[in-house]
């Protein structure tokens, strides 16, 4: 993405961020709430429209072919975002039919991630009856099931214990391993340390890129919080 | 004391917070009132009515014509010797009443019958029309033979002109409750699934899908229609197995237009979502086109009772054809032949209603 802004009125939400990630990598955009990652997250998948820059993601302009990205995109909002009157199974075949993959594919897929999330007890009770933990899980899954190429996570392990979080970050890393391009926001500075290359946003501007421990290196500092910090007090 | 005042100081603050909802809890009273004070105010008044003689013109006849006339209650639209071309257009609601003057209504008859009745053919699907009519003929004719010498007893009895029996207050009003409730329940719920889309934060997921809105949208129909049908059923079921509503046309035909009806709702209430962003406001939603629907569409009072401008507000109301053609398949037998003009303007309602759905919902959210 080249200068790319958006407002909400006199809120200026992302201000002429220009960012470009390779394939195969785990980005990290690092900020603190409000600072802009979810809404350059939709600005990238077509959600939101912007008003000035341009968008490319794997090999199509957004929003032009917002749909072409789109179907080879796997998303992962920051709230929830499942139906809770479904079950964990249920949700899994709407959204697979949505990206039109053929039920037998979908099925298969799903046994594999359920495997994976250690969602298999749960698959076909309501939604509503799960733990928060679980939900974010069934989220993922949903993200996952595609098998797409760019996956954009948008605070993925909140509210999810360290365990948990652990494999997350091992199946993350195996996904960058097998080719995939993974896009992860964060305000949490110890994860950001798990990605390839790091984003300090705050207030709308990118003030940071680069690997995690050069960035330290740079500036100077021993952790990713007092970066974080620093950045944050300066900005 | 402390707690409840506690609670009823967030109440109010958390309500005055929401804009929308205190605009709607303002303004959707003073409207429906305003409505609702204008339109039960009238009465019928200018009926269409033909006036069928049969036999010779007589002085009698003539002085009772011009006393209908004079009423403001009837539109004496013709003065007939035939009554079937006149039944012909009575079938084909041209005018709202036949009166039909007997050859015996005259001072010339030598030797007239004791008793004779003017027999009113008025359309038994609308109660408060037919009353106004025999009102009308009533007082007309007290006027006719006050100065008369007439040596017999009179009378007005009112026949019906779509089917043998009549009609009982339920039969007459079932229509309008049908339209009614899919209506008010297939709007409330459409807009309420809509609504908690957004509340549950899957609507972000949804539109960051490899689908477009023309398919977003046949979904939404598609999926509610289903409840749309489900409710019309369980309405015309109760209404005719417990309550032996009377359907003299073809109950299929019946089915069909209120799943017609019902699709245009569907569509309406995705519409509407668009200007709820929390349940509060989705609940007042409903009422606020169904309310002022039930006041001018013809559920209450019938159309022509309402002032002129409010008739030209009742003819954009989708509600209005809906029981129009209701009660034209129900109380009148009629078929798909008698109902075009309100098929045509259901079909209307769905393409208008569809695209004003398609493009206020966006692909994008901002």
């Amino acid at each position: 993405m080249t200068n790319l802004t958006k407002s909400f009125g006199d809120l200026k939400a992302v201000d002429g961020v220009s960012l470009s990630v390779p394939r195969g990598e785990i980005f990290g955009l690092l900020g603190p709430n409000g600072s802009g990652k979810t809404t350059l997250i939709h600005c990238l998948m077509g959600i939101y429209r912007f008003e000035t820059g341009s968008i490319r993601v794997l090999d199509h302009d957004v929003p032009g072919q917002k749909k072409e990205v789109r179907r080879r995109t796997g998303f992962m909002p920051q709230d929830i975002s499942i139906y809770q009157d479904l079950s964990p199974e249920e949700n899994m075949l709407f959204y697979g039919r949505l990206y039109g993959l053929d039920d037998g594919s979908i099925r298969q897929r799903t046994h594999r991630l359920f495997e994976f999330l250690d969602l298999e007890e749960k698959r076909s009770v309501v939604s509503r009856t799960l733990s928060g933990g679980q939900r974010r899980r069934v989220s993922l899954g949903i993200a996952l099931l595609p098998d797409p190429d760019l996956i954009i996570l948008d605070e993925p392990t909140v509210g999810v214990d360290p365990l948990l979080r652990k494999q997350f970050w091992d199946h993350f890393q195996e996904l960058r391993d097998q080719g995939k391009t993974i896009l992860i926001t964060t305000h949490i500075t110890d994860e950001a340390l798990r990605v390839d290359r790091v984003a300090l946003m705050i207030r709308g501007k990118i003030l940071a890129l680069g690997r995690p421990g050069d960035l330290m290196e740079q500036e100077g500092v021993s952790s990713l919080e007092d970066l974080f910090l620093r950045f944050e007090g300066g900005a | 004391m402390r707690p409840a005042l506690a609670i009823g100081l967030r109440v109010i603050r958390q309500l005055t917070r929401d804009r929308r909802t205190i605009g709607m809890i303002l303004i959707v009273p003073l409207v429906i009132t305003l409505l609702f004070g204008y339109a039960l105010q009238g009465e019928t008044q200018h009926n269409p009515v033909i006036v069928v003689n049969e036999g010779a013109e007589t002085p009698l006849k003539s002085k009772f014509v011009e006393e209908l006339r004079a009423d403001d209650k009837v539109d004496v639209v013709d003065v007939s010797g035939d009554m079937n071309a006149s039944w012909d257009r009575i079938r084909a609601r041209e005018v709202s009443a036949l009166v039909v003057l007997p050859s015996e209504l005259s001072t010339d008859v030598p030797s007239p019958p004791f008793n004779i009745t003017l027999l009113v053919y008025a359309d038994e699907a609308e109660p408060s029309v037919r009353a106004s009519v025999m009102a009308a003929v009533s007082a007309a004719l007290g006027r006719t033979v006050q100065d008369s010498a007439l040596p017999v007893q009179l009378s007005v009895e009112t026949r019906p002109v779509w089917g043998e029996g009549e009609l009982s207050g339920l039969d007459v009003s079932l229509p309008g409750v049908i339209g009614f409730i899919i209506m008010f329940l297939v709007l409330l719920l459409s807009v309420l699934l809509l609504v908690r889309e957004d509340l549950e934060g899957t609507k972000v997921r949804f539109y960051a899908a490899p689908i477009n809105r023309w398919q977003m949208m046949s979904g939404y129909v598609l999926g509610m229609t289903f409840f749309g049908v489900l409710i019309s059923l369980v309405v015309l079921t109760v209404s005719i197995v417990v309550f032996g509503a009377t359907v003299r046309g073809d109950i299929l035909l019946v089915i069909g237009f209120v799943i017609l009806f019902s699709i245009g709702t569907i569509m309406l209430a995705i519409l509407l979502s668009r200007l709820a962003r929390n349940e509060f406001q989705a609940v007042q939603l409903a009422p606020m086109i169904a309310i002022p629907s039930i006041a001018l569409s013809g559920f209450l009072v019938p159309i022509q009772t309402l002032p002129v401008e409010l008739q030209y507000i009742a003819a954009f109301i989708p509600l209005t054809y809906a029981i129009d053609g209701l009660k034209t398949i129900m109380l009148r037998g009629g078929g798909f032949g008698d109902i075009t003009l309100d098929f045509a303007a259901l079909v209307i309602y769905v393409v208008l209603a569809f695209a004003g759905a398609v493009l206020s919902s966006k692909e994008t959210v901002a």
